[in-house]
């Protein structure tokens, strides 16, 4: 199932001497129809939705800067919700 | 204009309010699974295996076979043998040996062993193929209910 690590640029960063308000990733899937309405998931460090071929992450606690590990972890799951709904549709 | 898969349906009692919504109750179980499973694949290497094997054989469907009987050798593997995961997973030996029979005996394009079958070899059938996904997508999610 294509994924394409696309980060998106951080969301709502006023400066770089603030705090932002809020920090998303963002990939791409495809097919945009895998999910038949939209899904959201939580855990204790994002808030993720899957609509319409885009993965969008929202950090629980907003940075600048996303950590390599956190960066991983997040595109971790985000694939394993992809594989697990591959299961269900049996689609490509 | 093509019409696909099965029709959703809605039933309703007089007044209008619904008494079953097929659409409604598979997304509902559809949501159940991803919120309980998902998140296991990062702490199960052999979870995320399964999913890998399963995916290759969505996006490889000539080894559709190949891959799919992955599963059963990862399960094997895992377990140390047919029958300690036979047991693990309340899989019966019919459906254990029907995913071999399919993978390794009949000659089908799709099979493990095609190289053998240069004559009467043969696509699989809708029933053949369907039989084995669903064995193997009940195998991979009860493995993940008990990870």
């Amino acid at each position: 199932m294509p994924l394409a690590a696309e980060r998106q640029a951080l969301a709502g960063e006023k400066d770089t001497f603030m705090n932002p308000d809020r920090t998303e990733l963002e990939w791409t899937y495809d097919p945009p129809d895998l999910f038949e309405v939209p899904y959201r998931h939580s855990d204790t460090e994002v808030e993720l939705v899957f609509d319409g071929g885009k993965a969008l992450a929202t950090l629980k606690t907003p940075t600048t800067s996303v950590s390599a590990d956190l960066e991983e972890r997040v595109k971790m799951l985000v694939e394993s919700i992809l594989l697990v709904r591959q299961l269900q549709v049996h689609r490509t | 204009m093509a019409l696909g898969g099965q029709a959703d349906v809605v039933a309703r009692d007089a007044a209008g309010n619904i008494l079953h919504d097929s659409r409604a109750e598979r997304i509902a179980r559809d949501v159940d699974l991803l919120d309980a499973v998902s998140p296991k694949l990062a702490c199960s290497t052999v979870l995320r295996r399964l999913f890998e094997s399963y995916s290759r054989s969505v996006a490889n469907p000539t080894d559709e076979f190949v891959y799919l009987y992955e599963v059963r050798d990862r399960l094997s593997a895992h377990y140390g043998g047919e029958q300690a995961a036979r047991n693990a997973l309340q899989i019966t030996k019919n459906d254990w040996q029907r995913l071999g029979l399919l993978a390794n005996v009949e000659p089908l394009v799709q099979g493990r062993h095609r190289g053998k079958h240069s004559r009467g070899q043969r696509v699989a059938t809708r029933a053949e193929l369907e039989d084995a996904r669903r064995l193997v997508c009940e195998w991979i999610i009860a493995f993940a209910r008990i990870v």
